[in-house]
C-alpha cells in the first residue's frame, strides 16, 4: 500500500512538472509607488497602449527539472501588456495623477521582456522575474514630451518554491517597473516643463 | 584688512557647516562591498552532479562551474575601466541625495537625530538572466537598512537592479564599450533608486 502510494505521489508531481502554469501576475495593491513624480502638479494620463514585443511571446518562462532541461511552459493568465498598463495607471494613480479621458497625456510603448527564470541549486532554488518595457508620452497635442526605457527586477533564493512564490516573484518585478518609471527625473522634468 | 578676514573666516564657517543648513543629513556606513563577478555557468546550473554522486558530485560540479565563471570574469575584467562597485552606487546616491537638500556623510554624526544608512552591495558584475537563451546583463544587488530617529526597527530595502541589455557572453567579451556603459549604468541607477527611496519612503 505505502509502495503504491508512493509511486502515485511521484506520478501526481511529475505530473505537475510537465503542465503548463499559468500564473495570475498582477502589481501589488499595497506596493508603495511614490517617487519624485509626484512632484509634479496632478495630471490626467490615458492609459497606456501597449504592444508585446518580446521574442518569446507565448510565454513568461520555462518548468525545468533538476537536470536543467525545459519540461513546461509557464505561462500569464493575461497579456503582459495589460498587466504592465494596469500596473502603470496604478503607479501615477499613487503619485496623485489620475486617468483621464480627454485632455490626457498618452502613453504608448512596447514590452520587450517580461521572463521568469529559476537556478536550481543543490540546497536552494532562486527564482528571478525580469520586466522591461519601452514608453513614450505625447502631450494632448500629440507633441511627444518624454520617452524612456524601463526595468523592474526582482529575485529570492528559498530552498522551493511553486507558483505561489513565482507569481509573487513575477508580480513584485512589476512593482519594481513601476517603480522606476516613477523615479524617472527626466519624465520628472520633461512633466514639469508642459 | 581685519574686517576682510573676519568676512572669510565667516563664510569658511559656513561652508564648513554645510551638512547642517541641508534639509537632512544622512549618515552613511557601508557593512560590506562587494567585488565584481560573473555569474554564468553558476546561473545555470542543475542537481546533476548531486544525482550522479551525491554531496561529492555536488561539490564537484558547484566547483567546475565556479571555475568556469572565474575565467569569464577575467576575461570581462580585461575590457573593464573600472571594476570597482560602491564607490560609484555611492557617488550616485550622494548626488541624488544632494538635489533634494540632503547631505551624505561618511562618519559619525554623534547624534541620534540623523538618518542613519547601512549598506551592504551584496553582488555587481555580470549575471545570466535568461538561462533558456544564454543571455547575461550587468546586475548589481543590495541591501540598505535605515534608521530612522525614533523608530526602533530600521527600515529595509533590497535593491536589484539589471542593465538595459542582454547580451550572450561572446557579445559581451567583445563589445568593451557596451559593458563599461551597461556596468556604469546599473551601478549608478542602484545607487539613485537607494536614494530616492530614502527621500520618498521615509
Amino acid at each position: 500500500m505505502k509502495n503504491w502510494s508512493l509511486v502515485f505521489a511521484i506520478v501526481v508531481l511529475q505530473g505537475c512538472a510537465f503542465s503548463q502554469s499559468v500564473l495570475e501576475v498582477e502589481h501589488s495593491a499595497e506596493a508603495n509607488f511614490r517617487g519624485p513624480i509626484s512632484a509634479v502638479d496632478g495630471f490626467e494620463i490615458l492609459r497606456p497602449v501597449l504592444s508585446d514585443q518580446r521574442a518569446d511571446r507565448n510565454r513568461i518562462g520555462a518548468k525545468k527539472n533538476g537536470y536543467g532541461m525545459e519540461t513546461a511552459d509557464i505561462s500569464s493568465s493575461k497579456p503582459v501588456e495589460d498587466i504592465l498598463a494596469s500596473a502603470i495607471v496604478a503607479g501615477f494613480q499613487a503619485n496623485g495623477h489620475s486617468l483621464g479621458e480627454t485632455n490626457a497625456i498618452s502613453v504608448t510603448g512596447d514590452v520587450k521582456r517580461f521572463w521568469f527564470d529559476t537556478d536550481v541549486n543543490f540546497w536552494t532554488v532562486e527564482f528571478t522575474g525580469e520586466v522591461q518595457c519601452s514608453l513614450k508620452f505625447f502631450s494632448h497635442g500629440g507633441d511627444l514630451i518624454h520617452q524612456g526605457n524601463y526595468t523592474g527586477a526582482h529575485s529570492i533564493k528559498k530552498g522551493g518554491g511553486l507558483e505561489k512564490t513565482w507569481t509573487e516573484v513575477m508580480s513584485k518585478a512589476v512593482d519594481n517597473l513601476v517603480e522606476d518609471i516613477m523615479f524617472d527625473e527626466d519624465l520628472v522634468e520633461a512633466m514639469q516643463q508642459l | 584688512m581685519v574686517n576682510s578676514f573676519r568676512w572669510l573666516f565667516i563664510l569658511a564657517s559656513l561652508i564648513v557647516a554645510l551638512p547642517s543648513f541641508a534639509t537632512g543629513v544622512v549618515e552613511l556606513r557601508v557593512k560590506k562591498e562587494a567585488k565584481f563577478d560573473v555569474v554564468y555557468d553558476r546561473a545555470d546550473s542543475s542537481s546533476t552532479g548531486a544525482v550522479i554522486g551525491g554531496l561529492i558530485g555536488a561539490a564537484i560540479e558547484e566547483g567546475v562551474r565556479g571555475s568556469k565563471d572565474t575565467e569569464k570574469k577575467n576575461l570581462l575584467l580585461g575590457s573593464l575601466d573600472d571594476s570597482t562597485c560602491t564607490a560609484r552606487i555611492v557617488n550616485a546616491l550622494e548626488a541624488t541625495l544632494l538635489k533634494s537638500e540632503y547631505a551624505l556623510i561618511r562618519e559619525s554624526s554623534g547624534t541620534d537625530s540623523t538618518l542613519r544608512l547601512e549598506l551592504s552591495v551584496r553582488n555587481c558584475g555580470f549575471k545570466m538572466v535568461n538561462t533558456i537563451t544564454g543571455e547575461a546583463s550587468a546586475y548589481v544587488k543590495m541591501t540598505a537598512e535605515l534608521f530612522v530617529p525614533g523608530v526602533k526597527k530600521p527600515r529595509k530595502q533590497e535593491v536589484y537592479v539589471t542593465g538595459k541589455n542582454q547580451y550572450l557572453f561572446e557579445s559581451l567579451v567583445s563589445e568593451k564599450d557596451s559593458i563599461n556603459e551597461e556596468f556604469s549604468y546599473v551601478l549608478s541607477k542602484a545607487g539613485k533608486k537607494l536614494a530616492n527611496k530614502i527621500i520618498y519612503r521615509r
